[in-house]
């Protein structure tokens, strides 16, 4: 089950398949905002509510993975980081932009494994690869890889014990 | 504010009922009975909204069968989710903002596997919700505590009084009273004065 009134308002990827949800997910409510060459896959018995996907690249999300309201997944840094190519990003996103191409954003896949609980208000940050069975609690910033079955909480995030 | 005969707030954009579970005071303020859309509260008085006190209309009681929460008087609800499957209490004059997160119970076991089997349930439940399986602690928060957007506050916790959480922060364990407190995981910062004279308003109550 796929619901949501915004779920496709910003989805403008150009692959195919572009998304890819297996059997008896549940996916109430999530914004799946998918940029040209991104892709998402969705493993089976999913249990997602208000989710928000933010990808450029690739996301990945294993089987009977739970993730709570609030929670944000996004695999791209959105502008570049150094200050004169977010200058040229500035006048591209901008009304005064006439056709100009915005410069390169980093971008690295987001992996969440197999049996992943992930807390309302949580946000899992570019080239995180989350282990099998970890427990992500709410509001937890994840930015670096977490090890299987790891209890994560913090900003940033930091191992406080295993499940 | 009294509500209608048939359980219906005045002038409510939302085509509903507030359930028999709730008692709204007729001094209180409670924008719409979409606040309760999520309630499957059952006991009579489960949930309570004293005097004075003002819900709008983005907070959630998402209330289980067996659970219970009071808002207490001058209180302010402005946009909170309240998962509840044991007691949450607010006391009086407590100003809630906007996106937090109070939860009695994670709602689901720790254990992986634990985990599988409430989501193969909840595959196949008609309403497709997963059966809590966790236990619950109570959350308590005590008069004239004001919490920030964005917080979390987790299973267990209690906020002591005239106490400040900061926005975004995630209350893993007790605040003492008169404290602010902030960061994820919170922590304290510093201390408040406590109030030299007796509150003021203590007639209110």
């Amino acid at each position: 089950m796929l619901t949501g009134e915004q779920v496709f308002r910003r989805f403008f990827s150009e692959c195919s398949p572009a998304i890819v949800i297996g059997t008896h997910c549940h996916l109430e409510g999530v914004q799946l905002a998918l940029g040209k060459r991104a892709t998402l896959s969705v493993g089976n018995y999913v249990y997602a509510a208000h989710m928000i996907v933010l990808s450029e690249q690739e996301v990945r999300i294993g089987n009977y993975v739970f993730a709570s309201f609030n929670v944000v997944i996004a695999d791209t840094d959105f502008h570049p980081v150094e200050p004169a190519q977010r200058l040229l990003d500035a006048i591209a996103v901008s009304p005064l932009s006439h056709g100009r191409p915005r410069p390169p954003i980093a971008t690295a896949p987001v992996i969440i494994e197999d049996d992943v609980w992930i807390g309302p208000n949580a946000t899992i940050l570019k080239g995180v690869r989350i282990g099998a069975g970890a427990f992500i609690e709410p509001g937890a910033l994840v930015t670096r890889d977490v090890p299987p079955r790891a209890r994560m909480l913090g900003n940033p995030a930091q191992i406080v014990g295993e499940v | 504010m009294a509500l209608s005969a048939d359980r219906r707030v005045l002038h409510d954009w939302f085509d509903g009922q507030v359930p028999r579970s709730v008692d709204v005071d007729d001094e209180a303020y409670l924008e719409s009975a979409f606040s309760f859309s999520e309630c499957r509260a059952e006991a009579e008085h489960a949930i309570r909204i004293a005097r004075g006190a003002h819900v709008y209309s983005a907070t959630i009681f998402d209330v289980g069968p067996a659970g219970s929460v009071a808002v207490g008087p001058c209180s302010m609800l402005n946009g909170a989710r309240l998962v509840c499957d044991a007691r949450i209490e607010i006391g009086a004059f407590a100003t809630v903002s906007w996106n937090v997160i109070f939860m009695d119970s994670y709602r689901i076991p720790f254990d992986p596997m634990a985990r599988r089997r409430c989501l193969e349930q909840a595959a196949s439940h008609p309403e497709r919700r997963v059966e809590v399986q966790a236990p619950a602690q109570a959350i308590t928060l005590h008069d004239n505590v004001w919490i920030g957007f964005d917080v979390c506050v987790l299973p267990g916790v209690t906020i002591g009084e005239g106490s400040v959480v900061g926005a975004r922060s995630v209350v893993v364990g007790d605040v003492p009273a008169y404290t602010i407190v902030a960061g994820n995981p919170a922590r304290p910062i510093r201390e408040l004065p406590r109030p030299a004279v007796r509150n003021p308003l203590e007639s209110l109550l």
